[in-house]
């Protein structure tokens, strides 16, 4: 076997200094995987437990609803009808109904206390779906079902400050004078 | 209960949904709009969905509005011009358009891609959907790349067959030559070309790298 | 907590032990697959590709081994496969685009990782490459890089020792 020398050493230094952007790089491949499980869990779900197994066809629709009337809920079939998208936490279990996907967000803020996601999809409510810190680092999280389409959004920093996802496409424009993220949630991708 | 009720029940329930949308749609602008914008918004926002055109973008950016606590006028004026953004992206698709790509359309157009562009990629890619080569040409408009290279980008990458997940990898790489510096004219070319070189068959002979040289 | 114990409580369903190993093993597998393939952009998505199959396939995973070793393996397998996607890439004719556009020959240098290591190494081979990166490079054993690489270790030592020698070579060269 050669002999170690000091050119070794240099080589080994060479090779090891750290890549820029490796840790984005890890956060987008954290991402991936947990996207992966969400389809893995997805197809191992029951059916009761798809948040779209109420909406029903038409005629079945009118028929349940009757029921409903029968018993005072006509404020009940309203809601059903109008499919309001539900801003729930993260469910235990990631859930891929026939319109919707489940859908990680990730943000990576140094010093934030607090990092929500506002968009399209939960009306720009800058509180109404705040991320969760991983572990002890700067990488922030949530699970968040989206209807099928696209979804203009951005990330809101303790309350105050608005910023784009730097992994996302930018909307064309920015029309309160900030820039805003899209994403576009398919038949059968997140993109 | 008598039939004819059951009937006049069932239809009533199965009045077009957009009509209960748009109750949900104006419920929720006059709760979060001073009554004088909600009213002008609402106005915008009923006339879009006369002509067929998707609401949903239009209430996104007014309430997008009230979040940032942007001005009563600035607010109508936005969604204006995203009707009117929408409208325009009608006559460039066609009226088969969906609504997500009428959303994206809109956006590109409001942004400076001319129209005829927009009627060039729907001829490149005729049946699919136009989701996707419609943002990352936004992308690139929005990272300073001049309207005429990113609108040739795209509309060769789509040409050229290539599919969403590789038009959205090159819009990243592209993305990230511009972060070290590069110009992104020049970044969105050298994009094209990596894309290309992945995307189909032809008859030129290949190069070898550096990496392929003989053992 | 070891490698070892990490995977045990990720087969049974701990997604954070196995982001745990990601954290850990994520830098190396990057910095390999950079310096093999020689772009940083094609490193990632292989080593994405690596941690999906090594999570699909984390219960053949055996402890007598080292973990890293066993995902090293999987690592250079998915660049072999990249490599040979590389081998059999076409460039198209610089008409169908603008005329101005300058296609044809030239290299996208700002994506590929242009440092004196990754130029003196250019010139070897794919297996050459793999061996001088991991025993130089990642200091792994012979007996460990004959598993990940499924050669020999006689034939490893042969490709580290003329490996060694040209590289050194060229790294003289660059020098000046």
């Amino acid at each position: 076997m050669t002999p170690r020398d000091a050119w070794d050493d240099e080589v080994r230094e060479a090779y090891q200094r750290p890549l820029a952007g490796e840790t984005e790089a890890r956060e987008r491949a954290i991402a991936r995987l947990r996207g992966e499980d969400a389809r893995r869990a997805a197809r191992s779900a029951e059916w009761w437990l798809d948040p779209n197994a109420l909406t029903m066809r038409p005629l079945v629709a009118a028929a349940c609803m009757l029921v409903a009337l029968a018993i005072g809920a006509f404020g009940g079939a309203r809601w059903m009808a109008s499919r309001r998208p539900v801003t729930a936490p993260p469910a235990p279990i990631a859930v891929e109904g026939g319109d919707r996907t489940t859908v990680t967000f990730v943000f990576r803020a140094p010093g934030a206390t607090r990092v929500c996601v506002a968009g399209d999809f939960n009306g720009w409510d800058p509180d109404a779906t705040p991320l969760t810190r991983v572990a002890t680092g700067d990488t922030w999280t949530a699970r968040v079902p989206l209807e099928n389409g696209l979804h203009t959004y951005a990330f809101v920093i303790d309350g105050r400050e608005w910023t784009p996802d730097p992994s996302a496409p930018l909307a064309p424009v920015a029309a309160f004078g900030r820039r805003n993220s899209v994403l576009v949630v398919g038949e059968d991708h997140v993109l | 209960m008598r039939p004819r009720l059951i009937w006049v029940l069932a239809l009533l329930l199965l009045v077009p949904s957009r009509a209960r949308g748009e109750e949900s749609e104006d419920a929720r602008l006059r709760a979060r709009l001073k009554p004088e914008t909600a009213g002008a918004v609402i106005e915008i926002v009923h006339a879009a969905g006369a002509q067929g055109l998707p609401t949903a973008p239009l209430v996104a950016r007014a309430l997008e509005g009230a979040s940032r606590q942007a001005s009563d006028s600035a607010i109508v004026e936005v969604v204006r011009r995203h009707a009117g953004g929408l409208a325009a992206a009608r006559r460039a698709l066609g009226p088969s358009a969906r609504p997500a790509e009428l959303d994206a359309a809109a956006g590109a157009l409001m942004a400076g891609v001319p129209e005829d562009s927009l009627a060039s990629l729907k001829k490149a890619r005729p049946a699919g959907s136009l989701v996707i080569p419609l943002i990352v040409l936004s992308d690139f408009v929005a990272r300073g790349v001049p309207v005429t290279s990113a609108s040739n980008t795209v509309l060769a990458a789509t040409r050229a067959g290539a599919p969403d997940p590789a038009l959205l990898r090159m819009r990243e790489r592209i993305h990230e030559r511009i972060l070290r510096g590069e110009a992104p004219t020049g970044a969105s070319k050298e994009g094209l070309r990596e894309l290309l070189m992945k995307t189909g068959p032809t008859e030129e002979r290949g190069r070898r790298g550096p990496h392929e040289k003989g053992r | 907590m070891t490698d070892a114990e990490l995977v045990v409580r990720a087969v049974a369903g701990d997604a954070g032990a196995f982001e745990e190993l990601v954290t850990r093993h994520h830098p190396a597998c990057l910095r390999f697959a950079a310096h093999l393939l020689g772009d940083r952009i094609e490193a990632e998505d292989v080593v994405q590709e690596t941690l999906l199959r090594a999570h699909r396939s984390l219960a053949r995973y055996q402890e007598r081994h080292q973990f890293r070793a066993w995902l090293f393996r999987i690592l250079v397998n998915r660049c072999r496969t990249a490599s040979g996607r590389a081998h059999a890439r076409r460039l198209r004719t610089a008409t169908e685009l603008e005329p101005s556009s300058a296609v044809v020959g030239d290299t996208a240098d700002t994506f590929e990782l242009r440092t004196r290591l990754t130029r003196a190494i250019e010139e070897l081979d794919p297996l050459h490459r793999e061996a001088f990166l991991l025993k130089l490079g990642e200091g792994l054993e012979y007996d460990e890089i004959a598993r990940i690489t499924g050669a020999s270790v006689p034939a490893l030592k042969m490709r580290v020792k003329r490996a060694r020698d040209h590289v050194r070579a060229r790294w003289e060269e660059l020098e000046s």
